[in-house]
């Protein structure tokens, strides 16, 4: 099993996508707090513009008092309500462009061993077939771990030479806001791995995972929610939103209350120990291509 | 008989198809064993089967004495090119060994250097398998099957699109392979006068059924030169011929004996049975190609 594991391990890391994935996720990582400064400082100018039309009619005139003066040289991050390194990071997490790029890489990934046939040649010496899957997870889930901190780090970096003195934020909350999103991204890799083996077509699970990050799927489960209510007597506010990976995904902010964090929980571990299962029954029971 | 690779009444069905029916195979060990068939007879889902590819619908495969569950655990003692070979192709033939070896435990460098020699690949080993020519794809999918010393080769239309010195490097390895490190390999193919070079049992599939095994010798004694005598009353002429001193010869219908020897006594014959009151209807020389004696067994030449 270590040597199978070894393995795809060692093909993630011949493999060009891998590289291209995380050069875009860290292009990402830069993006969000280089488009905070430059709103910021946008606004500055603006406001500097402003103040200085104030005094100019103060001067003008000689009875208007503004006190715009006094938020001068003050930066908007450094106050109570101020934005940490953490927002940042958390904010390409539950935008879901991780998960996005993570739908891409496990279809490229667990779908090109098939459509190459390589799955063929080494089948032989796999034995169980589960054991395939579970390499194939466990690479998909070390890619994950890379994307994590591709995206902690670019993020970090780049807002520690953008805006001087800002803090990282909340080191405990942020970590079991990441542990959860972890988790909650395994169960969609779960699922896209189950795709491609049930579908055998890395084009179609990808197109699928893409959508379903971009929060497509919540027109079908709208529409489901809407069936449960209407004809299964589910309550007026039932939504089965709820209980998807992406809406978890994108509703989980960092500091949440432990009644908040275990339906995220649930579904995360649920999730991937659903999908995962039956990915595995998926891909023992079907004949290989 | 001992031996390493049986099959009982193994079967497979697609809905109302069965693609192999019934099939029971017996490969000894050392055996090449050419395994014929027409496009669609069922030889690639045969070995699929072996490899562990494609589930059973019915019977059995026993390897190395192994039956059901416990057969994973000589699974990994077979290496397989089944069809197109399995590759990367933005990857080095290197890097596409390396993954197998990685997978089969093996840590020697060298031994990769020594598959990539085995097949031919030695000074292409860095380049990328997109690259590669279809026979340099062939020999490297033959190269990856031999990773981890397998003791059975299965080899499905290895030939398939090589030019003819490709086919002749190809047949060249898989002799090598057979008598120097004694692999057992079941290759199938529709190209028969390639397979004739190599095999030393055949097996013939048709629709599913595999409807003949016979060693080499047994199929070149099937097709090799004869004299062929139609006669109306066979049984008159034996004695004739017992006492000419023919021992190697056979009534193969109520109106025909084949001769296997003394090729040139045709006028001692024509002689000998006139001589007897018998009448001779037709006698001739004849030589059945390989591909022959195949489409008669297969009912070729009337449906093909």
């Amino acid at each position: 099993m270590a040597n199978l594991i070894k393995s795809e391990l060692y093909r993630l890391l011949k493999s060009r996508c891998t590289y291209v994935l995380l050069i875009i996720t860290a292009f990402f990582a830069v993006i969000n707090p280089l488009m905070y400064k430059t709103i910021d400082m946008i606004a500055m100018e603006e406001m500097e513009a402003v103040v200085a039309k104030m005094e100019e009619s103060v001067e003008d005139d000689g009875t208007l008092t503004v006190g715009f003066s006094s938020y001068g040289g003050e930066k908007w991050y450094d106050s109570e309500y101020s934005v940490t390194i953490s927002d940042f990071i958390q904010e390409n997490v539950s935008g879901a462009f991780i998960l996005l790029f993570l739908s891409i890489f496990a279809a490229l990934f667990i779908g090109g061993e098939i459509k190459h046939g390589y799955v063929k040649s080494i089948l032989t010496h796999v034995g169980n077939r589960r054991r395939l899957a579970l390499a194939n997870f466990a690479a998909v889930e070390f890619m994950l771990l890379l994307m994590f901190i591709v995206n902690f780090a670019s993020s970090t970096v780049t807002s520690l030479i953008l805006f001087d003195g800002i803090r990282f934020g909340e080191t405990g909350d942020f970590m079991i806001y990441m542990l959860v999103q972890f988790l909650l991204h395994s169960a969609f890799a779960a699922l896209i791995q189950l795709l491609v083996y049930l579908l055998r077509s890395t084009a179609f699970s990808m197109t699928i995972g893409i959508c379903l990050s971009s929060g497509m799927g919540s027109l079908i489960i709208s529409l489901l929610s809407l069936l449960a209510v209407k004809f299964l007597g589910a309550p007026s506010d039932f939504s089965l939103s709820k209980y998807t990976i992406t809406e978890n995904i994108m509703a989980l902010i960092p500091g949440a209350p432990a009644d908040e964090l275990s339906l995220p929980l649930i579904v995360g571990f649920a999730g991937t120990l659903l999908f995962f299962a039956l990915a595995c029954f998926t891909i023992e029971k079907k004949d290989i291509r | 008989m001992n031996y390493i690779l049986k099959t009982n009444n193994l079967t497979k069905q697609y809905g109302r198809q069965k693609a192999v029916n019934c099939v029971n195979m017996n490969v000894k060990q050392g055996d090449i064993y050419g395994f014929i068939g027409r496009n669609g007879a069922g030889k690639t889902t045969f070995l699929k089967m072996i490899a562990g590819m494609a589930s059973l619908t019915d019977g059995e495969i026993e390897i190395y004495g192994k039956k059901g569950r416990d057969i994973n655990s000589v699974r990994s003692r077979i290496g397989c090119l089944i069809e197109a070979p399995g590759l990367y192709p933005n990857m080095t033939a290197y890097d596409n060994l390396k993954i197998k070896c990685i997978v089969s435990g093996i840590r020697d460098k060298s031994y990769i250097e020594n598959i990539l020699k085995l097949v031919g690949l030695e000074n292409v080993g860095r380049k990328k398998v997109k690259n590669f020519s279809l026979g340099m794809k062939q020999r490297l999918g033959i190269g990856l099957a031999l990773v981890g010393d397998p003791d059975i080769l299965l080899l499905d239309e290895p030939i398939n699109g090589l030019d003819p010195q490709g086919i002749a490097e190809v047949r060249e390895t898989i002799q090598r392979l057979n008598s120097e490190r004694n692999i057992t390999i079941i290759i199938s193919s529709h190209i028969l006068e390639e397979l004739s070079k190599i095999a030393t049992v055949y097996g013939i599939i048709h629709k599913g059924e595999l409807i003949r095994e016979l060693t080499n010798e047994e199929l070149l004694e099937e097709c090799k030169e004869r004299i062929a005598i139609t006669l109306e009353a066979p049984e008159k002429a034996v004695p004739v011929l017992d006492r000419m001193g023919f021992t190697k010869y056979k009534t193969v219908d109520s109106r025909t004996i084949e001769i296997y020897e003394r090729l040139d006594s045709i006028p001692d014959i024509i002689i000998q049975l006139s001589a007897e009151g018998i009448r001779i209807l037709s006698i001739n020389t004849k030589t059945e190609a390989i591909e022959d004696y195949f489409l008669n067994l297969t009912g070729g030449k009337h449906n093909g």
